[in-house]
């Protein structure tokens, strides 16, 4: 009865947190409300029994993309974008109808909900899925727990593809920027003594709770995405207190630590073809090959959300003559 | 690597990694070999499959459902050599077109291009060859993300914000059919779509809601009309090779992932009026891109809004398909769908490169400063005259054939009104055709200067142009080529052979 009341409590208030989230007119306010809210997400998670999606919601989910959300809202361009939008909301037909496009969007939502729900409703009730095939197959993949052994042997392909993803995120953002390193980036001219001292006590917990992520991933819930969500978070803590974090990588030694992962999936699929299909690991060396492609997964994962925090605060778009001019021609 | 799916995967990943880390000038040639030998890759691939049938591969030993396998058929091999072919010509475009000759900057440009080109071509080919729904879903994720951040590397303010638009709506779409693989999955269990396919013949009808979820996304990637919106811009002020590209081939791959599932994966779930209402939605895509088109000052302008038009064509497949019967004009509207994507690749790779020549010599893609181009310019002129009689569809060019296919189908299952619908589009088209190459022809003074033109960008638009037309004179290969592993059998349908 208790559990059934903590959900509804906690259901409903991710509900209103999402509510209050649309309707706060303040920018920077409405950010803090959406990572409070994807903290409530993790907490939902962590009630549907998902400990891996609960991590990682809270680690990128709430973190990583809230500070990457405020730290794109102080730019300049992006306060005037949000002038002119409101702007535009008070202009022209809009005037007549304040606040119409909340109520449509808001429409379309409780409609979209409604279909989901009869979807969900309409699922077979007995969960099926590849779960016994995954767990008849776990002791041939390496790994003792089913999760990772999907991930990093059953289905590595698609993980591969998907650290593509994020490093393509990061090339995306370096090529809008047109450089090949951070240095040109922003670096916080007034940091506050009390951030260095807490980034100083935070730094090594972090480096340790990462470790531990990663290596727990092994046979319990956890793993490499997670830890490096938490070591990316360590870094944008750095940057913040001061110190020069990703931004201080040379061009060779970023571009390194994004492409590690990808490139070393791409390796051991290389090798993999040799003794059969492209990613084909050996039973006995199974283990290792899945720590070590889990250990790459860590630091690209760090380096590049590290990096696009990085690149978000730099300056680009309307000025990138200025930009040109001012990455130094070697880099290029 | 004995199997030509490793070399399709292995070889533009792996120079996507080495040209992104490695400096040096050597890199745009590097992205050319590349590319040739994924062409080489898709040719093996493509006479494996035309010898032996259709050919699958267990990533890692994993067979399905746990592991995740590849298939390629006729369909996937002839789409795989489309895109391996447009890319290739393409990149020997992006020689001139990011040459040191060129201001400072575009070579900046090139350094940021060659890897993301790479990457582009990766995920255009592991998509071609994916069998598995969430394989899908990543490989759409890969082409989107790569396909953004090439739009934004033309720079400035109309490019990032033309870039933006791409990178939401593309996102909606992606999350809408993630939503509905979820269900699906939640249905099936599994993920591979040949195991899909068994089950849903087998009387288990998939959820109407997810496959509607799953055909949103899909639509909107493929830019059908009313979802078209972020087209037009973002094709227009990307880099040249990349508005071929995206143009030619990646607003094809989501239709691809349409047709996959449409026709081999739930040809039994899906309804009548569902692919009426998609040809509806083709229909009037391809009277508002070539309306559009018409009224669009800007060149590159109306070569994207004729890809919202050409896509169109694409859709009509569908209620040729389904509810409408057994007959065998099955076939010819399948292939002749296909086809049309084939051939409308070539013609609009053709098209965009041409018109990224103009805009590179004149400085400006205006039509009205288009006089004289057949002085200045003559060898893209004559490319875009070809790549124009290709796009409407006049013989001998490939789309002739597909257009020709298509109206044969809508006449055999008697529903007349897509005839008039494709009848009217090509009108529309020749007149958007026709107004950009007499701008061409009007003699004028000449402009006061004209930056010199790189040769091979003219010629590779050419090639790209004379290929769209070859499609129509050499159309019998391709045809049994598709046939292989084909849903529906060519048996009466006398084309081609």
């Amino acid at each position: 009865m208790l559990e059934h009341g903590v959900d509804i409590v906690l259901a409903g208030s991710i509900a209103v947190v999402a509510w209050r989230v649309l309707l706060e007119p303040q920018l920077f306010r409405s950010m803090v409300l959406f990572i409070a809210m994807g903290l409530m997400l993790s907490l939902a998670w962590v009630r549907l029994a998902a400990p891996d999606i609960a991590l990682a919601e809270a680690a990128i989910g709430a973190g990583l993309t809230g500070i990457l959300l405020i730290r794109a809202a102080q730019t300049e361009a992006a306060q005037e974008a949000a002038a002119a939008a409101r702007e535009a909301a008070t202009s022209g037909w809009r005037r007549w109808f304040p606040g119409a496009g909340r109520i449509v969007s808001a429409a379309a939502a409780l409609a979209f909900a409604a279909v989901l729900l009869v979807a969900v409703i309409d699922l077979p009730g007995e969960p099926i899925g590849l779960t016994e095939a995954a767990a008849t197959e776990m002791e041939a993949s390496g790994v003792e727990h089913p999760v990772t052994s999907v991930l990093l042997n059953f289905r590595a392909y698609d993980t591969w593809l998907e650290v593509g993803v994020l490093l393509l995120a990061a090339m995306g953002v370096l090529a809008i920027h047109r450089t090949y390193n951070l240095r040109s980036t922003r670096s916080e001219e007034h940091t506050m003594l009390v951030l260095t001292w807490l980034a100083r006590i935070i730094l090594p917990l972090a480096v340790l709770i990462a470790g531990y992520l990663y290596w727990s991933g092994t046979h319990q819930p956890g793993g490499a995405f997670q830890a490096g969500a938490i070591l990316a978070a360590a870094l944008v803590l750095m940057q913040l207190a001061g110190f020069r974090g990703v931004s201080g990588l040379s061009t060779l030694w970023l571009g390194a630590g994004l492409m590690l992962s990808f490139a070393a999936f791409l390796a051991v699929g290389f090798i993999g073809t040799f003794e059969g299909e492209f990613l084909r690991y050996r039973h006995a060396t199974g283990e290792l090959i899945i720590l070590a492609l889990e250990l790459t997964i860590v630091v690209s994962t760090a380096v590049t959300l590290a990096a696009l925090f990085a690149g978000a605060g730099s300056q680009s778009g309307d000025d990138s003559d200025a930009v040109r001019a001012r990455t130094p021609p070697e880099s290029l | 690597m004995s199997s030509p799916f490793e070399w399709l995967i292995f070889l533009p990943f792996a120079g996507g990694v080495i040209t992104f880390l490695l400096p040096g000038k050597s890199r745009p040639w590097l992205a050319l070999l590349l590319t040739v030998g994924t062409f080489a890759a898709a040719w093996w691939l493509a006479s494996d499959v035309w010898r032996e049938g259709p050919q699958g591969y267990a990533l890692g030993g994993w067979e399905a459902p746990l592991g995740i396998n590849l298939y390629a058929d006729g369909l996937s091999a002839l789409l795989l050599l489309t895109t391996s072919a447009v890319m290739t010509l393409a990149s020997f475009y992006s020689l001139g077109y990011f040459s040191r000759e060129a201001e400072a900057s575009s070579w900046t440009e090139a350094r940021a291009f060659v890897p993301l080109w790479l990457f582009l071509l990766g995920s255009l080919n592991a998509l071609f060859v994916s069998r598995d729904l969430f394989n899908l879903y990543v490989a759409l994720e890969l082409l989107t993300i790569a396909g953004v951040a090439l739009v934004a590397l033309a720079g400035g303010a109309t490019a990032l914000r033309a870039g933006m638009r791409y990178l939401l709506a593309a996102f909606l779409a992606s999350l809408l059919y993630l939503m509905g693989v979820a269900l699906l999955y939640g249905e099936f269990g599994v993920l591979d779509l040949a195991l899909i396919a068994e089950a849903a013949e087998g009387g288990t009808r998939a959820p109407v809601i997810a496959l509607a979820f799953v055909f949103l996304g899909l639509g909107i990637k493929a830019a059908l009309f009313p979802f078209h919106a972020w087209l037009p811009h973002a094709h227009a002020s990307a880099p040249a090779p990349v508005s071929a590209v995206l143009s030619a081939l990646v607003v094809k791959a989501a239709f691809y992932v349409i047709l996959r599932l449409w026709v081999d994966v739930f040809a039994d779930s899906v309804t009548a009026p569902a692919a009426q209402a998609a040809g509806a939605l083709g229909a009037a895509g391809i009277l508002w891109g070539s309306f559009q088109a018409l009224r669009e000052q800007r060149l590159k302008l109306v070569v994207a809004h004729s890809t919202v038009a050409q896509v169109g064509y694409l859709f009509l497949l569908f209620p040729l398909l389904t509810g409408v019967g057994e007959g065998a004009w099955r076939f010819d509207a399948w292939a002749g769908g296909v086809y049309h994507m084939m051939s409308h690749a070539f013609a609009k790779g053709a098209l965009f490169l041409a018109a990224g020549t103009i805009l590179y010599a004149y400085g400006n893609d205006q039509i009205s400063a288009m006089r004289g181009l057949t002085r200045t310019l003559p060898i893209t002129t004559v490319s875009f005259g070809i790549a124009g009689i290709a796009l409407v569809g006049l013989p001998p060019s490939g789309s002739f054939i597909a257009k020709w296919m298509l109206l044969t189908a809508t006449i055999e299952s008697a529903q007349w009104w897509w005839a008039v619908v494709i009848g009217a589009g090509t009108l529309l088209s020749g007149a958007y055709v026709y107004r950009l190459v007499s701008a061409a022809f009007t003699p004028d003074t000449l402009p006061e200067s004209i930056r010199p033109v790189p040769r091979v960008m003219e010629y590779a638009s050419l090639i790209l142009a004379l290929t769209s037309l070859g499609l129509g004179l050499r159309a019998a290969e391709p045809f049994d080529l598709l046939e292989v592993g084909a849903p529906f059998s060519m048996i009466v349908a006398g084309v081609g052979t």
